[in-house]
């Protein structure tokens, strides 16, 4: 088998996430925030070292250089975190500015608010992936509340350039979101250098955790705007019917995923350590892979020249591409995800829609024998 | 030898000073009703001096414990 569907989700995860995991299950199981005796201050402990690890990670610091460990909120994963923001912040009559290539994580969401008053705009993407960022400030209006980036297409691969937006977003005071589904883990990110206002990671994917955890990351202005989408007990100022307005609690209703929470810590000991070989291993295997199909008549999508991470999509003219993967997996093992990857927007954008592509996204794990096996395999089918 | 309670506003608060003061065993703990708190958890210490200094910003009162009365002996920002 042969493992290229990484941009769904990771596999392998990183070392001993699994045992982690069991060991919290079977051998601690606590809970926080709730009963207060020494086995859940442990457990509250590792929680608190997690949200260290982000901060770290990601560069969420205060202004006075201490990690901003409040500020970060445990969720189920990126579509999680994306949805606290646009429904705990948007209004009747606001707008929204969001790239051509979303993920319907936020295009679902914005869509469903359509009926409700609040509009959004494209920032115009071309058929090679790359985007018009220089008429952002023409976008803007009195009422724009947020501007959303998919950091990473996960159709193209391509990295959205937003160091060429956010001193516009500065500029008018938008708060800018950054959905790192494919980013993170891929390469460095860093929260303040990118005047980010929030920062959308799932755990399961470049991140290598497990499924069921992510966080949302805030800086301390938008937290006090935004309002919880879900409410209830986080065992603080129980006596209250009130949502406790301190952070991470405003945004933590609820047990915490704390099997996923220990299975994340542990993979992102791994991350930290290796992000910048993770990240030269993966464009070395992309690079490959690129050199190799660059003959073939298919379509590979985005531009070449452009950033880009370890995930290539590639169109098959006068071939069904669900027939290409099915061949790939049913005949040699090779595990792609071909479709629409839940962007029909970044689909049209691109002019694949509604054919999809075949995206074949690379890990951690794969091997440079294991690209040069999947491009043989190419060259065959023509 | 001397026992205290303190009190935190946030449940992350009382992680922060745990762990600044773990050289002194803190024992996490449900709050006292006589006390109460915006928070559901307090940290009790034993120690011969407690170091106010190296509470975290978000601590809300120290108490100190003399048999069944609760002596409030500082006070942060409300």
């Amino acid at each position: 088998m042969i493992y290229v569907d990484n941009a769904s989700t990771s596999f392998p995860k990183a070392p001993n996430v699994g045992d982690e995991m069991r060991e919290y299950i079977e051998n601690i199981g606590m809970n926080i925030n709730r009963g207060l005796y020494k086995e859940s201050s442990l457990v509250a402990e590792k929680v608190f070292e997690t949200r260290e690890q982000l901060c770290k990670l990601f560069n969420l610091v205060n202004k006075d250089g201490s990690l901003s460990v409040e500020n970060v909120i445990f969720t189920s994963g990126a579509t999680s975190s994306l949805n606290m923001v646009i429904n705990g912040l948007l209004k009747a009559n606001d707008h929204v500015i969001v790239s051509s290539f979303e993920h319907n994580s936020v295009m679902r969401p914005l869509k469903f608010l359509s009926n409700k008053d609040i509009e959004y705009t494209v920032i115009h993407g071309d058929v090679h992936g790359r985007s018009k960022v220089s008429g952002l400030k023409n976008l803007i209006r009195e009422n724009t509340k947020l501007v959303i980036i998919n950091h990473c297409s996960n159709i193209t691969g391509m990295i959205f350039p937003v160091e060429e937006i956010m001193a516009v977003c500065e500029e008018f005071n938008i708060p800018l979101v950054l959905d790192a589904a494919q980013s993170a883990g891929h390469m460095s990110i860093d929260f303040k250098r990118l005047k980010l206002s929030a920062l959308c990671l799932p755990g399961h994917k470049g991140l290598l955790g497990p499924q069921g955890i992510g966080a949302l990351l805030l800086s301390k202005e938008l937290a006090s705007k935004l309002e919880p989408t879900i409410q209830g007990g986080t065992g603080s100022i129980s006596h209250s019917l009130e949502m406790p307005e301190y952070m991470p609690d405003k945004f933590e209703s609820g047990t915490l995923n704390l099997p996923g929470i220990y299975g994340l810590s542990k993979s992102l000991e791994y991350i930290e350590k290796n992000l910048l070989n993770i990240e030269l291993h993966e464009k070395k295997l992309t690079d490959i892979f690129l050199k190799g199909i660059k003959d073939l008549p298919f379509r590979v999508v985005g531009d070449g020249k452009c950033k880009r991470l370890g995930l290539v999509s590639i169109d098959f003219p006068s071939k069904d591409n669900a027939e290409v993967a099915h061949f790939l997996e049913s005949n040699h093992g090779i595990l792609t995800r071909c479709g629409m990857h839940c962007s029909p927007i970044g689909h049209k954008t691109i002019g694949t829609y509604p054919q999809g592509t075949v995206r074949f996204s690379f890990g951690y794990k794969n091997t440079i024998e294991e690209v040069e096996k999947i491009v043989d395999i190419l060259k065959s089918l023509v | 030898m001397r026992e205290y309670i303190v009190t935190f506003h946030t449940h992350l608060s009382a992680i922060k000073t745990s762990k600044a003061l773990s050289n002194l065993n803190p024992i996490i703990a449900p709050v006292p009703r006589k006390i109460s708190s915006s928070c559901g958890s307090c940290l009790r210490i034993n120690c011969d001096q407690l170091d106010f200094k190296k509470l975290d910003r978000d601590a809300h009162k120290v108490f100190l414990i003399n048999g069944e009365e609760y002596k409030l002996v500082w006070l942060g920002e409300e």
